[in-house]
């Protein structure tokens, strides 16, 4: 049985992944299971004060969207949020946290980028790597 | 050992080009596309080795009809800005007519391919869509996979792709493979801009010579 601090690792090292490519869904998926499994052995650690392990799922998701998206987004309920790699138009001269790669593609193709997104039932969305690294952040200061 | 020339689309309008030519009768004529960068030092040293090859090789200067005689070696982020700027007023469509016009220059050493890198990788679909008189076609990393996956080539293909490339989703890649299976479209452990040696921070030696070398044998049969 892993430590949960390789379990840590391990989800890390997953985001870094994702996050070196942004555009991937299949790693993105990987890390939302991976952050799902590891709220399990956060509470198999112990010293979480909860009753069980629902109870404290229940308490830590209610302590941060970010984690409780990402646990719907692992859930994968046809009805719950979704990843989906959208088209983005941007504006003007703006540029700032393109990759190169990005930028570059994006100049011969109408000023568009592909983005990966997690897209809500309620028609919102959010950047799907920086979603994941604030889910991953949310659990370690729990 | 290439010289700088000019070509005349369609038209009317004239262009530069940067031709070299092989010793010997040439096998064939190959159009290399640029990069956004323009025809620079990299992009000439791509047509003087398909000319090593045996190819008589032309690179067009696709961004003249914006910025003539467009080309840099501005890598960093005033380059950027630069290309930021020229693609503003940049036209596919006029392009396809200074690709055709490379076409027929190289057309003198007989059959012609075109190949090309990012910008130029994404030019290469298109053109093999066009047709333009081409036989044969070997884009590298051409971004905007959606905006072309549903132009089907009208010549032999292939592509190639890196897995680490941070502005074309492996998704994608994988969604033309399945689209046409005929074409080579091969995927490589890089990020984007592999091929480019005068950036070392971007090149990637040993999947760039697996590449070039898939489409210097796909030439050769093509070409031939």
């Amino acid at each position: 049985m892993l430590s949960l601090e390789q379990h840590f690792s391990y989800a890390e090292a997953a985001l870094a992944d994702a996050v070196a490519a942004p555009l991937s869904a299949r790693k993105a998926r990987l890390v939302a299971a991976l952050i799902d499994a590891l709220i399990d052995r956060c509470f198999d650690a112990g010293r979480t004060g909860a009753e069980d392990i629902l109870a404290f799922r229940t308490k830590l998701l209610d302590s941060s969207p970010a984690l409780a998206s990402v646990v719907a987004l692992a859930a994968a309920r046809p009805d719950g949020p979704q990843l989906r790699l959208d088209v983005e138009s941007l504006r003007p001269g703006v540029y700032a946290g393109l990759s190169e790669a990005q930028y570059m593609v994006s100049l011969y193709n109408g000023s568009t980028i592909p983005r990966l997104f997690v897209l809500f039932p309620d028609g919102t969305r959010q950047n799907a790597p920086d979603l994941l690294a604030g889910a991953l952040d949310a659990l370690r200061k729990r | 050992m290439g010289e700088r020339i000019t070509i005349a689309a369609s038209d009317g309008f004239v262009l530069n080009a940067y031709r070299t030519r092989p010793e010997g009768i040439p096998r064939g004529g190959v159009v290399v596309i640029q990069e956004v960068w323009g025809v620079n030092h990299w992009i000439s040293t791509v047509t003087d080795r398909w000319a090593k090859h045996g190819f008589l090789a032309i690179a067009p200067s696709m961004f003249d009809r914006v910025s003539f005689d467009y080309r840099s070696e501005d890598y960093g982020p005033g380059g950027m800005a630069r290309m930021g700027e020229i693609m503003k007023t940049f036209s596919q469509d006029k392009a396809l007519l200074d690709v055709e016009a490379a076409v027929k220059s190289a057309a003198e050493g007989g059959k012609v391919g075109i190949m090309g890198y990012c910008f130029g990788g994404a030019v290469s679909w298109r053109a093999a869509h066009a047709g333009l008189g081409l036989s044969a076609a070997s884009g590298y990393y051409g971004g905007g996979i959606p905006n072309y996956i549903d132009l089907a080539p009208k010549i032999p293909i292939e592509m190639h792709y890196g897995d680490k490339d941070t502005g074309i989703p492996l998704e994608q890649v994988e969604q033309l493979r399945a689209r046409y299976p005929d074409a080579g479209i091969y995927v490589y452990p890089a990020g984007h801009g592999f091929c480019n040696a005068d950036r070392p921070e971007r090149f990637d030696e040993a999947s760039c010579k697996k590449a070039s070398a898939r489409s210097l044998e796909f030439f050769r049969k093509h070409l031939a």
